[in-house]
């Protein structure tokens, strides 16, 4: 029996059992880390959620207590006022300070309340829902919260390790309670995960919040001395922490944050009703010390803004927070004074949009009782300053972060998204009269442009980029001396009267320039750089001239240049089109073409570009609806394209077919400069060709199949200028109507609009260029001043 | 359409270019109202001084006098052009002037320490350094009004601007006179600047019968009006 026994317990306990016993309970343990994985990401994502509804309604409970408080102010120095004059008292300096306590108490709440709401109302602010100004984001930051985040990406497992022993050191110095402890447990068995990140995040969100909870609280009840400060600061710190409490509450249940809202309009109703009377002068003065603490926490307050944004992310910036907790929590303890405080508060209500004329008319009120110059300065100096992010842009920013989580390529290729939009840079003065044409230098940041007051300037950008990469440094010393000026550093006469285009030849490292006096100029790059002098010494007024091209009876109005087959086309008024080979250097023209029609309808053309498929041919607008395609080669015209045909409005044009035969005289390509073609450009990759007119059409033209892609109404006058950006995204448009506007090539949707609203006579812009390697853009108006973008 | 647009469209003809009717001032608006004003006025008939220099209605001096200036450099940048030939290094290795026997040497400005050079540098950075002077921000930010950093710097340019005629004028008369006939820019220069006593005839450095008008005496309420304000402006200077 033992032994039939015993071998049933070995067969209880064989091997295969307990090995596929423990296979299977291993599966199972397998399976439930898996759920309980699950669950926890779920958990993280639902907390992380709260967590940003919870700042942005603080934020916004924040900026409500303010805007109550100050007005609650202004109220008060009204009813002074107002009782001053009824009553006529004997001391009007104690009852400015301590009138109102005098007053009838009912009749003045019930005044009060009335008025608040009224304002309230007025504001837009209902007490269901309040929302801030969705207007006062600020682009800038969010720039550089962006290329934070970059950073922060880069950094990321080195910081780990060391992460998280300031982080046990932290939690140590802390000596925070059972939660924390756990938390801590938790974290350790999350460093051997791969994905422990968030979790880390989470704990620290936790503690920091916690710490925010504590920090004014410690305040409030040990270091104010004075008791009216007291009062005033107390009433701030109860509705802090009951506020960040109902919150935090909610947060670990996980409820539903309708209730949040309630809370919030509670809170409020009680400041309206209860704290009327409390409210001192003194208040107000912790208010305004809030404010000029204002600009020295905006920097802590962007980390923090950061860090509870990028969750996934782990860098040096959190390093950072981490001592910043240490500081506010350890040693410096005993620091935390008014100042801190105040500084917290700050902080908090920099979330919240802050009207500043409300700000402004609080501080007024104060001054005017106390002279007090200094708070002055600083609630002006601050003014400027209040602009603080929104509820709208932190979602914006969440959604950024979402967005750059994808992955590091799709982050590159967003910042170099044509499509982006263009900021203004600067401005470019040097010339006297219309800017006609401009072109970038494909590598450098040179800029040469032509202009009606008969010279082409050349102008190196160098220091405005680099301004951008040192701004701060920089910004300092352009203040100092006067050479934070652009001036341009060559400037190319020679030209009798207006210049009309300026191109540059890549091959050659040589400009064209040609205007009004029928002159084709060749005209040689300088070498520059930055250390030079301005001015240099040529020995020579028309120095840098290169070579000359002379042959036309008028004036040359367009230029284009194939740099690689070194041959140059050049429209004149004289109704020629001529072809220069600039490669043997002949100063006399290689062969001519005439429109057509020139004899028949006196048309001459306005603008020409090589189609960039074939290096053969040409297309050229002339100054009637049409546009010719010409061949080098045989010296043909092609084909015919028109952009305007009878009554037909040009959006019945959009994918109908444009072209018609050259050898036959079409009556829809007649002589009528309303209608004429001013600028064209081909696409660089397609046989296609944009076109702007007179009329303030756009069209898209295959010019192979001869069909009309996009025929619109794009710029209410003139379309003076078209540039394509080098990837071929998007193309911008420049017009007399004083606006750039920009387009999706693919889509054919609008992007963006830029006004440039200076107009000389009736002509506005005349020229777009975008640099073919770098994102920049410039455009020349005809007030003269070389607008830059980027 | 109705109207005609003042513009030159591409394919415009070179005679008929800002051959548009004219736009009396009080009809244009915009920043640029005085200059398209001034270079109406100029396109229109060059010698017609005195019409060129009185300021008209409703205009800032100092913003007529500034827009005078842009339009000289303009026009100085061309007197270059015109002079290509002969102001070369081989004939004026210095910017040399004699007048009644006196040799002067003047220095580039552009330099510092003030540099002596060719005398066509001297000149092409004399028009440069004026072009980067009225192009300041600071020194003129706006069209529409100079602040009084901007207004003394009139004095300044003037002096400077006068040295390039007067070389003309000493070194080659012929081109001088030919340039004159057809631009009257020196005359301009020199009516406007002794008007608004903007420069002394000493520092024109040219004897006082060239390029001279007969004075304006059609409105001597206005003359006097402004002579006071010159005086005013000849105190701070």
């Amino acid at each position: 029996m033992d032994f039939f026994t015993g071998n049933n317990q070995e067969s209880d306990y064989s091997l295969r059992g307990t090995l596929s016993y423990i296979q299977q309970e291993f599966k199972n343990f397998e399976q439930e880390r898996r759920v309980w994985d699950f669950e926890k990401k779920s958990l993280q994502t639902n907390v992380k959620q709260l967590q940003s509804k919870l700042k942005t309604q603080s934020k916004v409970k924040m900026d409500l207590v303010k805007r109550i408080k100050m007005l609650e102010y202004a109220l008060q120095q009204e009813r002074l006022k107002h009782q001053q004059r009824s009553l006529m008292l004997d001391s009007p300096k104690n009852t400015k300070n301590y009138g109102f306590q005098n007053l009838q108490p009912e009749s003045y709440q019930t005044r009060n309340r009335y008025m608040l709401t009224n304002y309230l109302e007025e504001m837009g602010i209902s007490t269901q829902h309040v929302r801030p100004d969705s207007r006062t984001m600020a682009l800038p930051q969010k720039k550089a919260f962006k290329s934070r985040i970059m950073k922060n990406r880069n950094t990321s497992m080195d910081s780990f390790s060391s992460k998280s022993q300031i982080l046990d050191e932290n939690l140590q110095s802390k000596s925070l309670n059972n939660e924390l402890g756990d938390l801590e447990n938790e974290l350790e068995d999350e460093l051997d995960g791969e994905d422990s990140n968030e979790d880390e995040e989470d704990n620290k969100e936790k503690k920091k919040h916690t710490n925010e909870l504590e920090t004014p609280n410690n305040e409030g009840e040990n270091e104010d001395p004075d008791f009216s400060e007291e009062e005033g600061s107390q009433i701030d710190d109860n509705e802090l922490a009951e506020l960040e409490k109902d919150l935090g509450g909610d947060l670990k249940e996980n409820n539903e944050n309708e209730n949040e809202n309630e809370n919030e309009n509670e809170n409020k109703n009680e400041n309206e009703n209860g704290k009327e009377e409390k409210v001192e002068k003194k208040k107000v003065l912790d208010l305004t010390l809030m404010f000029s603490e204002e600009p020295e926490s905006k920097k802590e307050s962007k980390s923090k803004l950061k860090q509870e944004n990028i969750i996934k992310d782990k860098g040096e910036n959190e390093d950072d927070q981490l001592k910043e907790l240490q500081e506010k929590f350890g040693s410096n303890k005993k620091q935390l004074n008014d100042k801190e405080f105040e500084k917290f508060n700050a902080k908090q209500f920099k979330f919240g949009r802050i009207n500043p004329k409300m700000l402004k008319y609080a501080m007024d009120m104060y001054e005017g009782e106390d002279n007090i110059t200094e708070d002055k300065k600083d609630s002006k100096s601050n003014e400027s300053q209040t602009r603080t992010p929104t509820q709208k842009e932190l979602q914006d920013q969440l959604l950024n972060i979402d967005l750059l989580n994808e992955g590091s390529k799709k982050e590159k290729k967003k910042e170099e998204d044509p499509r982006k939009k263009w900021d203004r840079k600067n401005v470019l003065r040097g010339h006297f009269d219309s800017v006609r044409s401009i072109c970038w230098h494909p590598t450098e940041d040179l800029l040469f442009s032509a202009s009606e007051d008969s010279t082409v300037k050349l102008w190196s950008l160098n220091k405005i980029l680099s301004q951008s990469k040192k701004r701060r440094k920089k910004k300092r010393k352009s203040r100092r001396s006067k050479k934070g000026e652009i001036v341009p550093i060559c400037t190319y006469r020679g030209h009798e009267g207006p210049v009309f285009k300026v191109i540059y030849d890549e091959t050659r490292n040589m400009s064209f320039s040609a205007g009004a006096d029928g002159m084709v100029y060749a005209w040689d790059v300088p070498s520059w750089n930055e250390k030079d002098d301005i001015y240099t010494s040529y020995g020579v007024a028309i120095h840098h001239k290169f070579g000359e091209y002379s042959g036309h009876k008028d004036a040359v109005w367009d230029l284009t240049l194939n740099s690689t087959s070194g041959k140059l086309l050049s429209a004149s008024s004289d109704g020629y089109i001529k072809l220069w080979d600039i490669v043997q250097k002949n100063t006399t023209s290689t062969s001519d073409y005439l429109c057509p029609f020139f004899e028949e309808n006196n048309l001459i053309p306005t603008c020409l570009d090589f189609t960039k498929t074939n290096p053969n041919h040409f297309v050229a607008g002339y100054t009637g609806s049409g546009i010719i395609l010409h061949d080098i080669e045989t010296g043909q015209a092609i084909n015919g394209f028109y952009t305007q045909k009878g009554e037909m409005s040009p959006d019945e044009m959009t994918g109908q077919k444009c072209s018609f035969d050259i050898s036959q005289s079409s009556e829809m390509f007649t002589f009528d400069v309303n209608k004429q073609i001013n600028t064209l450009k081909c696409y660089p990759t397609e046989p296609i060709v944009i076109a702007g007119t007179e009329s303030g059409l756009i069209s898209i033209i295959d010019l192979r199949s001869g069909d009309c892609i996009k025929n619109t109404v794009a710029h209410q006058d003139a379309v003076t200028g078209i540039d394509i950006d080098s990837l071929g995204k998007t193309y911008g448009t420049v017009s007399h109507d004083a606006s750039i506007r920009f387009w999706d090539y693919q889509t054919g949707n609008f992007l963006q609009i830029i006004s440039v609203s200076r107009k000389k006579f009736d002509e506005a812009l005349h020229c777009i260029s975008y640099h073919p390697k770098k994102r920049l853009l410039a455009v020349g108006p005809a007030d003269s001043q070389i607008r830059i973008f980027c | 359409m109705t109207t005609q647009l003042r513009r030159n469209r591409p394919g415009t003809k070179r005679k008929e270019l800002y051959n548009w009717p004219e736009l009396p001032l009080d009809e244009m608006d915009g920043a640029l109202s005085t200059q398209q004003h001034l270079q109406t006025l100029i396109k229109k008939d060059p010698s017609d001084i005195w019409k060129l220099v009185l300021l008209p209605d409703g205009q800032d001096k100092y913003v007529w006098i500034y827009e005078h200036l842009c339009q000289f450099v303009v026009e100085l940048h061309r007197y270059c052009s015109f002079h290509n030939d002969v102001w070369t290094v081989e004939n004026h290795p210095d910017m040399h002037i004699t007048i009644n026997g006196e040799d002067t040497v003047f220095l580039s400005s552009a330099f510092r320490p003030p540099k002596k050079v060719p005398a066509i540098d001297y000149i092409t950075q004399t028009i440069e350094q004026t072009q980067d002077t009225l192009n300041n921000s600071t020194l003129f930010p706006s069209r529409a009004f100079i602040p009084e950093e901007g207004q003394a710097k009139f004095v300044e340019i003037y002096r400077r601007l006068a040295r390039i005629f007067a070389f003309s004028y000493y070194h080659y008369p012929g081109y001088f006179q030919k340039f004159e006939k057809q631009y009257y820019l020196f005359t301009r220069f020199k009516a406007l600047g002794k008007y608004y006593k903007l420069i002394k005839q000493e520092s024109l450095l040219v004897p006082e019968h060239v390029a001279e008008i007969e004075p304006f005496k059609e409105e001597p309420k206005d003359d006097q009006d402004e002579n006071e304000d010159d005086d005013d402006e000849e105190e701070n200077d």
